[in-house]
C-alpha cells in the first residue's frame, strides 16, 4: 500500500459523540494532520463545509441531527455543495448487505468500520487518496 | 450557503496536498498514535464507568414508568452505542460485546416493560461488573460464561414472544 503525507490536508470530522471526536482528532493529529475542522453533526458540518470545502470528511453514520447518509446527500449535490466529489469516509458499524447499498448509493467513498484504530484511520485515508491521485 | 460547481482546483486538491512518505515513516506515525491512544486508557474506562453509572440511573428511572419509559430508552441507546464505540477503539471487547449484545437487544424496542427491562438491566450490571472486577477482555471464561448467560435470557424473552399464547406474548412485550 501507498503511504502519504497528511499534514497539508483539510480533514472535516463529524461525530456526534464528543469523545469520539476527540479520540479521532488525536488520533489524525498525531498521523500528521494540522487542519482537522471538528462538527457534532451533518447540519453543522454542511455549514463549515461551505464556508471552507474540506479535503476529506470523516462522518459517523448515526447521528441525532441529521445521519450520516443525509450529510453525504447534501455534499454529493452539485446545486448546494461547493464541493461535490470530496471523498466521504463513513465510520460505522453497520455492514447489513442493504445498508451498504444506501451508503453507496449516498455517494459513500469508504467505511471506516468500528472500533477505529490509528491503523484503521491511516490506511483509509491513504486508500482513498491514492483512489484520488491514481485518477 | 454558498453553491458552486466543482472547479478543477477543487478536484485536483488532493493530488496537489500530498507527498508520498516510505512505509517506516508510516509506521512511525501510527505507532505514535497507538501510543497516545494507549495513553488514554485509564481515562476511558473511568469515562465508562460514569456513562454506565448514567445507564444505570436510567434504567431505574424507567422500572418507575414501565409504561411510558420512551425517552428513558432512548437516552440509555444513546449513551450505550457511544460506550461501545469507545470499548471497542480502547480494546475493551468483553464492555463493547455486552454493549453490542444491548444495543441488538434494545434496537426497535420503543416502551419495556417487566422483562424487558430486566435483560436490560442484566446488560448493564455486566458491563459494570466487568470495569469494577477488571473483566474486560473477551477471552477469559468469565467473559464467555457472561455473554452467554446473556444471550440465554435474550432467547428466553424473544422465545416467549414468538408463541403463539397471548399470554406468552405479553410476557415478552412486557
Amino acid at each position: 500500500m501507498t503511504n502519504y503525507d497528511l499534514s497539508k490536508l483539510d480533514i472535516l470530522v463529524v461525530d456526534d459523540s464528543s469523545t469520539m471526536r476527540a479520540v479521532l482528532n488525536m488520533i489524525l493529529t498525531k498521523l500528521g494532520a494540522t487542519k482537522v475542522r471538528l462538527c457534532n453533526d451533518g447540519s453543522e458540518a454542511f455549514k463549515e463545509f461551505c464556508k471552507a470545502p474540506s479535503d476529506i470528511v470523516i462522518t459517523d453514520w448515526v447521528m441525532q441531527t441529521m445521519s450520516g447518509i443525509e450529510l453525504a446527500g447534501l455534499l454529493r449535490d452539485p446545486k448546494k455543495s461547493p464541493h461535490p466529489c470530496v471523498p466521504i469516509i463513513m465510520i460505522t458499524s453497520n455492514a447489513a448487505r442493504d445498508e451498504v447499498m444506501e451508503a453507496r448509493n449516498a455517494g459513500i467513498d469508504t467505511y471506516l468500520a468500528k472500533p477505529v484504530t490509528p491503523e484503521s484511520v491511516y490506511n483509509c485515508i491513504s486508500q482513498i487518496i491514492h483512489k484520488n491521485v491514481a485518477a | 450557503m454558498n453553491a458552486q460547481a466543482p472547479s478543477p482546483a477543487h478536484l485536483g486538491r488532493l493530488a496537489d496536498k500530498v507527498r508520498m512518505v516510505s512505509d517506516k515513516q508510516a509506521a512511525k506515525l501510527v505507532d505514535a498514535a497507538e501510543t497516545a491512544v494507549d495513553g488514554l486508557k485509564d481515562e476511558v474506562l473511568d469515562t465508562l464507568a460514569r456513562e454506565i453509572g448514567r445507564m444505570e440511573i436510567l434504567v431505574e428511572a424507567a422500572t418507575n414508568k414501565p409504561r411510558d419509559n420512551a425517552a428513558e430508552l432512548r437516552w440509555l441507546y444513546e449513551i450505550l452505542f457511544d460506550a461501545k464505540a469507545l470499548a471497542g477503539t480502547f480494546n475493551y471487547p468483553l464492555i463493547s460485546e455486552i454493549g453490542e449484545s444491548l444495543r441488538r437487544f434494545l434496537k426497535g424496542i420503543q416502551i419495556a416493560g417487566p422483562s424487558r427491562l430486566a435483560i436490560v438491566e442484566h446488560h448493564v450490571h455486566a458491563m459494570s461488573a466487568a470495569i469494577r472486577d477488571g473483566h474486560t477482555g473477551n477471552d477469559d471464561p468469565i467473559g464467555h460464561a457472561i455473554l452467554e448467560s446473556l444471550d440465554e435470557a435474550k432467547k428466553i424473552v424473544r422465545g416467549a414472544a414468538a408463541l403463539n399464547s397471548p399470554i406468552m406474548r405479553l410476557v415478552a412485550e412486557n
